[in-house]
């Protein structure tokens, strides 16, 4: 079986990590929004179609690939395009493959949307990473969790609490001038607003 | 899509202005082996009719239901089963797949190890920033970047820009003055600014700093916002999907 590491080499030495997700239920709980009927009993949500005809339950629903005449495409048959309709080629998972880190300055994670922390254990550690990460040195590098066509980049990092990495993707936020054009406004419907989250009723 | 906030300058002079998310990736799309596109498309699987409780009440026991599919499709209701899901809306059911008309809404607060803290009814939670709510306030409260990044993860970010030439100057003099400072300013809501930033009724409460940079006459302001801090959770490694 390969490894499922995190793995990556910085001045000729290989490092690598064990590694959980740190997330908001784990330290701080959660909260949960239910609902009961008149007898106490908790209810699930569902849908009611349109015409009233039918009631779907949570699991009730598939997810198909379909084309324009409504005909089913299996998932095996599909690839992968850019823009252009240029066939993508896949980029293999990056565990247990070690990825070269590069030093890279605070601005650099600003510049990054978080999508994931990962608490590390290092299995090996260089020493040349251990010292430079406890002088607080970040370093960036390429972090695919399975095989797929859009890597993130991944930020190694230590504090008081460990050694941490973070799997982000770049926000492209550029600089603006005076006379830049509005923002294009989305479809209805289109693409989700970036700040319309379901509702969450975590603390803080 | 952009939406409009006020905020507030060091000045306390404030004006509302636009915010706007990350720019959406590049990505791909799939297309069929002869290089037409697909869609991903949402069909209904079963019914409140075709759930294992509906079935053991409708064969009287699990036995019964065992029986009852070998002889045939209880579990496929024919006339919805493939049936495009679109224009729903959302319902409850209750335990008997009965469609609820009264309900009552519950809180239920648990703790970081599962177990069930509290609960209550629920109230609504009202956004903090918004076009029409009052000014995020400037805080002056500087933060080292190097501190901040490894304190808070960001999950989310939104650029602030302008939508006429005065808030060009309002947020350019805002930008320059976090530049020249080298720091991030925590920023949050209420005249104190000691409230987490929320910018939906029930949403997501943030913390939030803001960081700004220029390059000659254009420039760069974010609102970096947090809800995760950068802790230990465990003392294993076990492996998670990110």
């Amino acid at each position: 079986m390969a490894r499922r590491e995190i793995v990556v080499s910085y001045a000729g030495e290989e490092s690598a990590f064990k590694f959980a997700k740190v997330d908001r239920a784990k330290l701080y709980g959660r909260k949960e929004r239910v609902i009961l009927d008149e007898n106490g009993q908790r209810c699930v949500p569902a849908y009611l179609t349109a015409d009233g005809a039918a009631l779907v339950p949570p699991g009730g629903t598939a997810h198909v690939y379909v084309d324009e005449a409504f005909e089913t495409i299996e998932r095996s048959l599909l690839s992968a395009v850019d823009d252009e309709g240029k066939k993508l080629e896949t980029t293999p998972s990056t565990l247990g493959v070690a990825q070269a880190l590069e030093p890279v300055r605070a601005e650099r994670l600003l510049d990054h949307l978080v999508s994931s922390v990962y608490q590390l254990e290092a299995e090996t550690l260089g020493s040349a990473l251990q010292k430079a990460l406890a002088d607080g040195d970040l370093f960036e590098c390429r972090y695919n969790y399975r095989d797929g066509y859009d890597p993130d980049a991944l930020f190694l990092l230590q504090n008081e609490e460990g050694v941490f990495a973070l799997v982000a993707r770049p926000t492209g936020f550029g600089f603006i001038a005076r006379e830049a054009p509005p923002v294009e406004e989305t479809a209805a419907g289109d693409e989700a607003d970036d700040l319309d989250d379901d509702l969450d009723f975590s603390m803080m | 899509m952009p939406r409009l906030i006020s905020i507030m300058d060091s000045k306390k002079r404030d004006a509302q202005i636009e915010v706007d998310g990350p720019v959406k990736r590049a990505g791909y799309r799939w297309v069929d082996p002869t290089g037409n596109g697909v869609r991903l498309q949402r069909l209904v699987k079963g019914t409140e009719k075709t759930t294992y409780d509906a079935l053991v009440e409708r064969f009287g026991s699990a036995d019964a239901v065992s029986k009852g599919l070998i002889e045939g499709d209880p579990e496929i209701d024919l006339e919805q089963v493939g049936r495009r899901l679109a224009f729903t809306s959302r319902v409850y059911l209750g335990p008997k797949g009965n469609v609820l008309y009264v309900a009552r809404v519950l809180k239920v607060v648990y703790g970081a190890d599962g177990s069930e803290q509290s609960r209550e009814d629920f109230v609504d939670v009202e956004a903090t920033v918004g076009e029409e709510l009052p000014p995020i306030p400037w805080t002056g409260r500087l933060m080292p970047v190097d501190q901040v990044i490894r304190r808070f993860a960001f999950v989310r970010k939104l650029q602030l820009r302008h939508v006429n030439g005065l808030t060009f100057d309002f947020l350019y003099e805002m930008a320059k003055a976090l530049e020249e400072s080298g720091k991030l300013m925590y920023v949050g809501a209420g005249n104190k600014a000691q409230q987490p930033l929320i910018f939906q009724t029930n949403g997501t409460p943030f913390r939030g700093f803001l960081e700004g940079r220029t390059e000659g006459e254009t420039y760069r302001l974010v609102l970096h916002l947090s809800n995760l801090e950068i802790k230990a959770v465990t003392a294993g490694g076990e492996e998670a999907e990110g």
